[in-house]
């Protein structure tokens, strides 16, 4: 695969049901990243409670 | 791989993979583990914004002009003028009519049923009408009842001189209403007789409204103010027809759902099996614009018998009611029934004025005293004569609305003639309506009263021209068979009253779609211009 960070699309070529569903799963997976975030403080804190 | 889709399913599927393998055990991995997600997280937050200024740009191209500007206020304007001449030229009616007293009447009659805000207001209301006519009343014609006189004469001091007098009226309304609780059937027995009393002036006065009102609105006759008012009113449904602007406005706001549109819904689907001949190629504008035009027609038909089915009931209680009256030709010497009472209502209010006088003189401190025993007495007599006398009037209402029906009556009158009748008597109308919907609110009775005439004076309704009050008809039938020939397949059951909301809307869904199709915009881009504005939460960003 290419490096991503020189890879471009070109969105005309989506289809308008493409298209809602592509942001919707970007939105999906930001969400989903959000989620698995590590927050250290309370992790401790639920380890020493 | 050139499809952003395919590369983002996989890229988060592996982007998922990378996350899951990783280890977090130690602060070291922990770390890490998020310093990989805020590296997608960026990456992701960056494809986002890309893509919502995209879809953003990508809605609004889609963006069509809204409705053409119309001057609805216009067209409003010229259709309530128009209307007005109408109910000023109405054959149907009289001056009573015409200059509302009916209404006021209905009001007054029915005081006690409804307990209306303020009995003044109406009092108000035809003081104002004969003032109007150029008719100033004072308090030497409220002499019905020595009742009215009283009331009447405090009611005039406060109007004249324009003094907050409310509780002085309330006061003066009690003292009477305990000696005499038929105060207000007085009241308007005064006002009746002073209405028929002033006939002339206020037929001159309509005359005058009637030759006014046609020259400003360039109206020759009545039927020339028909014709008018058609045309007037096909403008206004013309410029009101529903745009594909308006529809889109209506899927923003949750009132359509865009999804029922779609090619793959099976509403849709149902909609298109049910109402199109199956020979018809759903694809072919053509074909398809041709089904539409009979949908069209079949959904004023059907609006206009959805209208018809809330007053039917009315109809049905005219016909039992009227069913045995005939046109009666009058032999030499005979009265009508409307003039005999009129004779006796006129010899009653003689009698009543002799006794009125016989109570004022009976109060004059100058003329021979006579005891108060007499003068309760006299009192008395004239309370029962004019229960008499109320009693009498709506005798003569009867006879007058019967005699307004025998004007028109034929064996094959039809409902439009009804609905004529009724819109061009407003007491009679609300009588009707009271009794057939058992209302006790005056505020419904209005509300019914409103729908009776927006549906009774539609100049769109043609069934109601065809269908006979006397003769049995099957409205239904005759609408499915007329549709049937245009292979348009629905049956009675569609059009009773709990399937026919559903038939409208399929047919509508239908013509929608249709309308949709012939413009530039298409059901897809409109579900797009939709999910967009769903899913950037607002359509200015």
């Amino acid at each position: 695969m290419k490096n991503e960070k020189t890879v471009e699309f070109d969105l005309s070529l989506l289809s308008l049901q493409e298209l809602v569903s592509v942001y919707q799963k970007v939105e999906e997976f930001l969400e989903y990243l959000e989620s698995k975030k590590i927050v250290e403080e309370e992790k401790e804190k639920e380890e020493n409670e | 791989m050139n499809n952003f889709l395919d590369f983002i399913l996989k890229d988060i599927d592996t982007k998922t993979q990378v996350l899951s393998a990783m280890p977090i055990k130690t602060k070291t991995n922990k770390k890490k583990y998020n310093e990989k997600i805020s590296e997608y997280q960026k990456k992701y937050t960056d494809y986002k914004s890309n893509l919502r200024n995209y879809l953003l740009a990508k809605s609004r191209s889609f963006e069509i002009k809204d409705k053409e500007n119309v001057d609805f206020n216009a067209l409003n304007e010229r259709v309530t003028a128009l209307e007005h001449v109408k109910f000023l030229l109405n054959p149907a009616n009289t001056y009573l009519e015409k200059m509302g007293f009916d209404v006021l009447l209905y009001q007054l009659s029915n005081y006690n049923t409804f307990n209306f805000n303020s009995l003044n207001e109406i009092i108000n209301g035809f003081l104002d009408k004969f003032a109007l006519a150029g008719i100033p009343l004072t308090k030497e014609d409220f002499n019905y009842t020595c009742y009215v006189e009283e009331y009447m004469a405090s009611f005039l001091e406060i109007r004249e001189k324009k003094i907050e007098g409310h509780e002085r009226l309330a006061n003066v309304f009690e003292q009477i209403y305990w000696v005499n609780p038929d105060i207000i059937e007085h009241i308007e027995l005064n006002f009746r007789k002073l209405i028929r009393k002033n006939e002339k002036k206020f037929t001159a006065y309509i005359n005058d409204l009637q030759k006014k009102a046609m020259a400003d609105n360039q109206v020759n006759n009545y039927m020339d103010c028909l014709e008018k008012i058609q045309n007037a009113y096909q403008d206004i449904h013309n410029a009101n027809r529903e745009s594909v602007a308006d529809i889109i406005e209506a899927c923003e706001k949750g009132e359509m759902d865009i999804n029922s549109f779609m090619q793959d819904s099976k509403i849709r689907s149902s909609a298109y099996e049910f109402l199109v001949p199956e020979t018809v190629d759903k694809n072919d504008v053509a074909a398809m614009q041709k089904v539409c035009i009979v949908l069209e027609r079949l959904e004023t038909n059907v609006i206009e018998y959805n209208g018809y089915m809330s007053f039917e009931k009315m109809i049905q209680n005219f016909k039992e009611e009227y069913k045995d009256v005939k046109k009666v030709e009058l032999k030499k010497g005979e009265v009508s029934g409307l003039r005999s009472v009129l004779n006796k209502i006129e010899d009653g209010e003689q009698e009543l004025e002799k006794l009125n006088k016989r109570i004022a003189g009976n109060k004059n401190p100058f003329f021979d005293f006579k005891n108060e025993m007499d003068l309760k007495q006299l009192k008395s007599k004239s309370v029962m004569k004019a229960k008499e006398l109320y009693e009498l009037y709506q005798k003569y209402d009867e006879e007058y609305f019967k005699d307004k029906v025998m004007d028109i009556i034929n064996p094959t009158l039809t409902v439009k003639d009804v609905l004529n009748l009724y819109a061009s008597f407003d007491y009679f109308k609300k009588k009707a309506i009271q009794n057939t919907f058992k209302l006790t609110n005056y505020e419904d009775v209005k509300r019914y009263s409103e729908d009776f005439d927006k549906f009774a004076t539609n100049p769109m309704n043609v069934i109601m021209e065809g269908v006979p009050v006397f003769e049995e008809t099957n409205i239904p039938k005759v609408i499915v068979n007329k549709y049937r020939l245009n292979g348009i397949k629905i049956d009675e059951m569609d059009l009773s009253i709990d399937n026919i909301q559903s038939l409208l809307n399929r047919i509508q869904l239908i013509l929608r779609i249709h309308k949709i199709e012939t413009s530039t915009l298409s059901v897809e881009k409109i579900w797009f211009m939709i999910q967009v504005r769903n899913l950037l939460q607002t359509k200015e960003v």
